[in-house]
C-alpha cells in the first residue's frame, strides 16, 4: 500500500518541483527504470523539460492512470481533446519530453498529431507550417522534382 | 485574354469522410491555382471562392498576392476546422495591398478560435474587411482600414482602425447594444492588437523545431503517414528530410492515374502511365529499408510497362514482401492482354503470407509454403475454363482462406444443372474458409465450387455472393427477371453443392 502512494518529486529545467504519484510517474518508462534501479528517491532532475510541459505531461498520464477503467473509446477521445488543444511549438516540446521521459503512447499521440498536420499539405506548405528552410540548390530541386514528376503532378 | 469577374465556386462537400473531403479540398484549391495562374489578364475585377478550407489551403491565400490589381475579393470560404496555424499575420500582409473588398463568411461551426483569425485580418491595408458569422467575433483593420464586423447572433458590431506601427486603437464602432458591450469589446481589440505585435515578434525567431528531432522520432511521424505522401513530400521538404522515407519499413500503396477526364487523349494517357510507372520505379529503387512489408499496385496497366511490373515484384520479393496485391484494370481502349503472372519472381516466395491478383493471366502459380490468403479476381472468357485455376490451391498447402471473384463473360443460363462427377483430388488439410463472389450457378463454377469443397476437408465456413448485381450492370443482355431468377436459381445451387462438404457453414448473400 504504502508503496502506491510514494510520490515521485520532478524537477523542470526552469525549477519547478512537481509532486507525481508514482502509479502516474510509472507511466515513463524512463523513471519507472529509475524507480526500478532505486534512483528515485530525491528529485530527479529533468533538464531539457520546462515546468509548463511537464505539469502537461503529468497531466496527460493522470489521464490515463485515472482512465484505465474507461473504455478504449473514451480514452482516444480524451487523447484527441488533450492534443488537438496543444499549438505546434508546444507540440515540438511535449514530442521531446515524451521521448525522453520515453512515455510510449503520448509520444504516438503527438507524432500521429505531426503526422496529421502535414496530411494533405503539399511539400511548400509543410514548410511553412513547420518553418523548415529548404536547403535545396535548384538543380537538387528540380531532380527531386523530375523523379517524383509524376506524383507531383497526380497530387496538385 | 481578360476575365472580368471570374468566379468559381468551390464543392459543397457533403457526406464525405474527413480524407475523402482533404482530398477534394485540395483538388480545388489545385484547380483554382491553375485558374489563376494560367490567367494573363492585367486585372480581375471580382473573385468569389466558396468552399470548405482546411488550414493548409489558407496558405493558397497567398497566391492572390499575384493579382496585383485585384480590386474586390469576395473570398467565401466556409470553414471546416480552425486551429493556431491559420491564416497568420505575416501572410495576412502579403496579402494583396489593393483589395478594396473583402468579404469573408463563415460556416457555423467556428468557435472561440476566431480571435485567431481577426489578427490575421489586422495586417490588411486599406479597404474594407467585412466578416461575418454565426458567433461573437472580433476583428481590427491596420492602416484606418474599415473593418467592419457583425456578429449575426448578439448583433454587435464593431468597427475600428489602427495603425499598423504602435497599435493605437481608434474606436470607430457603433455598438448596437450597450456602451459596456462595445468597451468590452474594443479593449479586447486592443488586446488583440497586442498581442499580435508579439505574435510577429514570435514568428520571427521561429526555429525550424521538428527538423531538430531526432531521426527516429522523425521516422515515427513519417510512418503515420500513407507511404507515398511519406515519400513524395518529406524527400522534398529539405536535405534533413531527404532520406529519412528510405528506412521506413513501409507499405507502398501505389494508386495509378484513373481516367477523370473524359476527352483524355491516348497519347496523354499513355504518358500519364508513363509517369506513374516512372515514379514507381525511383520510389522502389530508392528505398534503402531491408523491408517492405506490403506492395500493393492498382493502375491500368500498358503492355510496354510489364517489365518495369516485373521487377518491381522482384524487388519486393528480395525485401521479403509479406502481402502483395496486383490490380491491373481493364482499360477498353486499350488491347487488353492480361499480365502474365511472373513466375520466375517467386523463387523466394517464402516470407508471402498475404497475395491478391485481379486481372491477372495466372498461367502457372509457384508452390509459396507460406500463403495464408489468396485471393484472385477472374475473367472467364468464352472457352476458357475456371477448372485451371485449381492448381492454385494445389500449390498452397498452407492456404487458411481463399476468396475467388468470378466476371463470367459466357453466355449466362438460368438452367440448373447438377454437378454430376466431382473430380478425384487430395485433400487440403488447411483451407479453412472461402469466398465465392460473382457466383452464378454455372456448371463450369459449379464444378470449380465442388471440387472445392470437396477437397476442403477441414472447411469451416464459406461465403457466396452471387452475381446478381453483375447481371444487373448487364441490362443490354438481361432482364430484371432473368437476373432475379439467376440469382435464385444460384444459390439454389449453392445449397446443392453444400452435400460436398455438409459440416460447413453456408452464407448466401
Amino acid at each position: 500500500m504504502a508503496s502506491t502512494l510514494k510520490k515521485i518529486i520532478l524537477k523542470s529545467c526552469d525549477g519547478k518541483i512537481l509532486e507525481v504519484e508514482e502509479a502516474v510517474a510509472v507511466q515513463s518508462q524512463m523513471i519507472k527504470n529509475m524507480i526500478e534501479d532505486d534512483c528515485a528517491n530525491e528529485e530527479i532532475p529533468l533538464p531539457d523539460i520546462t515546468g509548463e510541459i511537464l505539469s502537461m505531461i503529468i497531466e496527460y498520464c493522470k489521464m490515463h492512470v485515472d482512465g484505465e477503467n474507461n473504455s478504449n473509446n473514451e480514452l482516444i477521445a480524451r487523447d484527441a481533446d488533450f492534443i488537438t488543444r496543444v499549438d505546434l511549438n508546444t507540440l515540438y516540446y511535449l514530442i521531446v519530453a515524451a521521448n525522453f521521459l520515453n512515455v510510449k503512447s503520448l509520444l504516438d499521440l503527438t507524432c500521429q498529431r505531426v503526422a496529421d498536420i502535414i496530411k494533405g499539405k503539399s511539400p511548400e506548405e509543410i514548410r511553412l507550417t513547420f518553418n523548415i528552410k529548404n536547403d535545396f540548390t535548384p538543380e537538387e530541386e528540380e531532380e527531386i522534382r523530375k523523379k517524383n514528376a509524376w506524383a507531383f503532378d497526380y497530387k496538385d | 485574354m481578360e476575365l472580368p469577374n471570374s468566379k468559381m465556386v468551390g464543392y459543397e462537400y457533403r457526406r464525405m469522410k474527413v480524407g475523402d473531403m482533404e482530398r477534394g479540398i485540395c483538388k480545388f484549391v489545385g484547380r483554382v491555382n491553375d485558374v489563376l495562374i494560367a490567367h494573363q489578364g492585367s486585372t480581375i475585377d471580382g473573385l468569389r471562392v466558396r468552399c470548405y478550407s482546411d488550414n493548409g489551403s489558407w496558405r493558397y491565400v497567398i497566391m492572390f498576392e499575384v493579382l496585383k490589381f485585384l480590386h474586390q475579393i469576395l473570398f467565401r470560404f466556409n470553414i471546416m476546422k480552425i486551429s493556431n496555424e491559420l491564416l497568420s499575420p505575416s501572410s495576412a500582409v502579403k496579402l494583396s495591398s489593393s483589395i478594396s473588398d473583402f468579404e469573408v463568411k463563415f460556416g457555423a461551426s467556428i468557435t472561440s478560435k476566431l480571435d485567431r483569425f481577426c489578427l490575421g485580418a489586422v495586417a490588411i491595408n486599406g479597404g474594407s474587411l467585412r466578416s461575418t458569422s454565426t458567433g461573437q467575433q472580433r476583428a481590427c483593420g491596420s492602416n484606418d482600414a474599415n473593418v467592419n464586423v457583425r456578429s449575426a447572433l448578439t448583433d454587435q458590431q464593431h468597427t475600428c482602425g489602427s495603425n499598423a506601427e504602435n497599435y493605437n486603437v481608434r474606436s470607430l464602432s457603433t455598438g448596437l447594444q450597450n456602451g459596456d458591450v462595445r468597451g468590452a469589446g474594443d479593449l479586447q481589440l486592443f488586446a488583440d492588437a497586442k498581442k499580435n505585435k508579439q505574435l510577429k515578434h514570435d514568428e520571427k525567431d521561429t526555429r525550424d523545431r521538428i527538423s531538430e528531432l531526432s531521426d527516429d522520432v522523425l521516422v515515427k511521424i513519417l510512418s503515420f503517414l500513407p507511404s507515398e505522401e511519406a515519400v513524395l513530400k518529406t524527400s522534398f521538404l529539405s536535405r534533413r528530410w531527404k532520406q529519412l522515407w528510405e528506412s521506413l519499413p513501409v507499405s507502398f500503396n501505389f494508386d495509378g492515374p484513373m481516367p477523370v477526364r473524359r476527352r483524355m487523349m491516348d497519347e496523354d494517357w499513355k504518358r500519364e502511365i508513363c509517369k506513374f510507372v516512372g515514379w514507381v520505379n525511383h520510389v522502389l529503387i530508392a528505398h534503402q529499408g531491408s523491408t517492405i512489408d506490403e506492395l500493393r499496385v492498382h493502375f491500368y496497366l500498358d503492355k510496354g510497362s510489364w517489365g518495369y511490373v516485373d521487377k518491381w515484384i522482384e524487388i519486393a520479393m528480395k525485401k521479403k514482401v509479406k502481402k502483395l496485391e496486383l490490380d491491373f484494370l481493364d482499360f477498353p481502349r486499350f488491347q487488353f492482354a492480361y499480365y502474365p503472372f511472373p513466375q520466375n519472381c517467386f523463387c523466394r516466395s517464402e516470407f508471402l503470407t498475404s497475395l491478391c491478383l485481379k486481372h491477372v493471366g495466372i498461367q502457372d502459380f509457384p508452390t509459396c509454403t507460406n500463403l495464408r490468403h489468396l485471393s484472385c479476381k477472374v475473367e472467364i472468357q468464352p472457352g476458357e475454363r475456371l477448372f485451371t485455376l485449381r492448381f492454385l490451391i494445389e500449390a498452397s498447402p498452407f492456404l487458411h482462406k481463399f476468396t475467388l471473384e468470378i466476371t463470367n463473360c459466357n453466355e449466362i443460363k438460368n438452367k440448373l444443372r447438377k454437378v454430376r462427377k466431382v473430380v478425384e483430388c487430395s485433400p487440403h488439410k488447411h483451407l479453412k474458409e472461402l469466398e465465392i463472389i460473382g457466383f452464378l450457378g454455372q456448371p463450369m463454377e459449379a464444378k470449380f465450387v465442388a471440387y472445392l469443397l470437396k477437397s476442403s476437408i477441414k472447411l469451416e465456413k464459406i461465403v457466396i455472393h452471387t452475381g446478381f448485381l453483375y447481371l444487373l450492370t448487364l441490362k443490354m443482355l438481361y432482364s430484371k427477371e432473368f437476373a432475379e431468377i439467376t440469382h435464385q436459381m444460384a444459390h439454389e445451387s449453392a445449397r446443392q453443392l453444400m452435400e460436398h462438404r455438409p459440416e460447413a457453414e453456408l452464407v448466401l448473400l
